[in-house]
């Protein structure tokens, strides 16, 4: 028979100590995981922000080439001169550029006075339909056939965008009908030097930069020829000068304010966690830094 | 007793010593699903990376293909009609790692290369705008030079349009003078120049500068470069895999022989090289067809057959004993003395058939200016 005798207050004390060390034990374990485990998200969280950011800036800027003046030209309010060219970057600086973006790539199939028939059947490819306005097309010349010598490309407003059919030549292929003014530009070219079988592009005015909004810093775009009013963040948060560019020329040698020189591009980003981490689940919690370089050669720039 | 054990008034014991089990499962519970999101978050993390590998692995690829197509040009697409596309390359850069290359004929002119360059299930797509270069030079006689010709012993120059030996297939072409000179022409010892007219003296269009713009056009389209100096014999070869002709040998040429003519290397008829000799050079024998372009003088030896366009900026000397030229030859002559100069039983022969052929092979496909290189969205 067992003795029905309660607990005495000592050993309910004892009890009770033993409890609060245990579960003191317990919470403090699980508050450090649980810690580390959300440091572990946010680096993860960090270095695909990195990762998207060396997907997206250097395939914007690896197809930047330029414009070849043959006559002398006015675009934008400055006059070229024959032989100048005109490159896709209309403005840099050390954590800003101002690009020509490419939207859509493929081959003019029919060419009207002030229209062309763009294929979207073959050799189309596009980050977005084209857009009246917003988007322009860079068009091949081929002046003289018999040489290639004075070939060259002219940007051309997108005025309208309507569906079409190539010529026979190009199997009556589905396609886009794209309106563009100028497209005889007499002056410039002779008007049947445009032809069925060009390649052309479609591009859309953009200004990447680093700003600031609520104490963080972002990597944000602006489509300046789509009259955006303001900068878009796309990519963050990063530190302070966490978007750096770097210009290179043809020799290695820095670039700093001649677009036509630049051959290769550095683009830095440096980012931060989104909170305050802590490396082993306990003591002082700071932001995480990552960095990550590359290095963009600009596949059409000036030979 | 086993009745006291589920309940009654008795405090069970049992239950009381259970609480510091469950507390133990639970706070395992909970450590062990914050540690397996730990996991379940670097597994995903490591597999976005490892894609982020593969995909710059086959852009790489990508790139790798286009070169290829490029510096592997074959003569036989610029033939492709308009809209009509060939692969032309399917090969691998690293284990695992391919390029896919097709190309498309855009419109007289213009190529489009694709390649895919692909890495497990990471696929990457360039393509790049290619403009067919081609020379067009103006060859109005068999011989053309500013300076003065002189045949000699049994040399013989025609300019009456002649098919080469064993070529079935040219049409008829108009027929041309046989020696267009800046200075005189002369002929001695049974030496016979024909053509319409059979040679042209002080002819204000056989100037230096129509020499030197072929010579310009041409240049870059040289594939072949070698130095100055004296040369053996220049044949056809076949290399690699069976019955291709080895254009990686300098002193293959091309076959100006067609079949079923004796020792015709058919695959070589297809190749026609634009070669530069950067200097001066002594051709002792062989044959050969494209176009020779050569930057100081050209003195052809004993026995050499060659087709096509040779274009010189010294002088040229045709000597020695059965030599054929057939297509026509450019020189620019020296400061003094004849520029061109035929001694011994050699023969000098126009050919429009022949040089349309060795230009239009000659034709390289190059980058476009400007914007030829996109990457495919």
């Amino acid at each position: 028979m067992r003795s029905r005798r309660g607990f005495s207050l000592v050993e309910l004390l004892v009890v009770m100590l033993l409890l609060v060390v245990v579960s003191g034990t317990a919470l403090h374990l699980l508050v450090g995981t649980q810690r580390i485990s959300r440091a572990q998200a946010d680096r993860t969280d960090l270095q695909a922000t990195l990762r998207s950011g060396m997907l997206v800036v250097p395939a914007e800027l690896r197809m930047i080439g330029y414009d070849s003046v043959i006559r002398p030209t006015v675009q934008g309010g400055v006059t070229y001169p024959a032989g100048a060219v005109i490159p896709d970057i209309l403005g840099m600086g050390p954590d800003s550029i101002v690009i020509r973006a490419v939207r859509a790539v493929g081959i003019v199939c029919d060419v009207g006075t002030d229209r062309v028939v763009v294929d979207t059947t073959r050799y189309y490819s596009a980050y977005r339909v084209p857009t009246a306005g917003r988007d322009s097309l860079l068009l091949y010349f081929d002046i003289d056939p018999s040489t290639a010598q004075d070939d060259a490309w002219f940007s051309r407003p997108i005025t309208s965008v309507l569906s079409g059919a190539c010529s026979p030549a190009y199997g009556s292929r589905a396609g886009l009908t794209l309106g563009t003014a100028e497209l005889g530009h007499t002056g410039v070219n002779p008007p049947d030097s445009l032809v069925a079988g060009a390649p052309f592009r479609t591009f859309e005015v953009v200004s990447y930069k680093l700003t600031e909004s609520g104490g963080r810093h972002w990597l944000s775009a602006k489509s300046v020829s789509g009259h955006e009013a303001g900068y878009q963040p796309m990519l963050g948060p990063l530190t302070a000068g966490g978007f750096r560019l770097d210009y290179f020329d043809s020799t290695g040698s820095g670039v700093a304010t001649a677009p036509r020189d630049v051959r290769i591009v550095q683009v830095t980003l440096i980012g931060e966690s989104d909170r305050a981490v802590t490396g082993t689940g306990y003591g002082s919690q700071t932001q995480v830094v990552d960095s990550v370089v590359t290095r963009v050669a600009l596949r059409n720039a000036l030979r | 007793m086993p009745h006291h054990a589920s309940g009654g008034r008795h405090p069970d014991l049992r239950s009381e010593r259970g609480i510091a089990l469950v507390v133990a499962i639970v706070a395992l519970v909970v450590i062990g699903a914050i540690v397996a999101g730990t996991f379940f978050l670097s597994t995903v993390e490591q597999r976005t990376a490892q894609n982020t590998v593969e995909a710059a692995q086959a852009f790489q690829a990508a790139e790798a293909g286009l070169q290829v197509a490029i510096s592997s040009w074959d003569p036989a697409d610029n033939a492709l009609p308009t809209d009509a596309s060939r692969r032309v390359a399917r090969d691998s850069v690293a284990p695992g790692v391919y390029y896919d290359v097709t190309i498309s004929r855009l419109n007289d002119n213009l190529f489009d290369v694709r390649s895919v360059g692909t890495r497990r299930r990471a696929t990457q797509t360039l393509a790049e705008t290619l403009r067919l270069m081609r020379a067009s030079p103006v060859v109005e006689a068999a011989l053309t030079t500013p300076g003065p010709v002189s045949a000699a012993a049994n040399a013989a120059i025609a300019g009456v349009n002649t098919a080469p030996a064993g070529w079935s297939d040219c049409p008829p072409s108009a027929d041309k003078a046989g020696a267009r000179s800046g200075s005189t022409v002369s002929e001695s010892g049974g030496a016979t120049i024909q053509g319409v007219p059979a040679s042209m003296q002080h002819d204000g269009s056989a100037s230096a500068a129509r020499v030197q713009a072929a010579f310009d056009q041409l240049r870059p389209l040289a594939t072949l470069e070698l130095p100055g100096g004296l040369y053996g014999a220049a044949a056809p070869r076949l290399g690699g895999p069976p019955s291709t002709c080895d254009r990686a040998d300098p002193r293959n040429w091309g076959e100006p022989l067609r079949e079923p003519m004796a020792g015709a290397l058919a695959p070589c008829a297809a190749y026609a090289p634009v070669v530069l000799i950067d200097g001066s050079a002594a051709i002792e024998s062989g044959r050969g067809q494209g176009v020779l372009l050569v930057t100081g003088d050209l003195d052809l030896g004993a026995n050499v057959d060659y087709v096509g366009l040779i274009v010189v900026r010294g002088r040229v000397t045709l000597h020695g004993s059965g030599s054929h030229v057939t297509g026509g030859i450019l020189a620019g002559g020296g400061p003094s003395g004849d520029a061109a100069s035929l001694t011994g039983p050699v023969t000098l022969s126009y050919s429009r058939c022949a040089l349309d052929y060795v230009l239009r092979q000659g034709a390289v496909a190059r980058p476009v200016v400007g914007r030829a290189w996109a990457q495919v969205f």
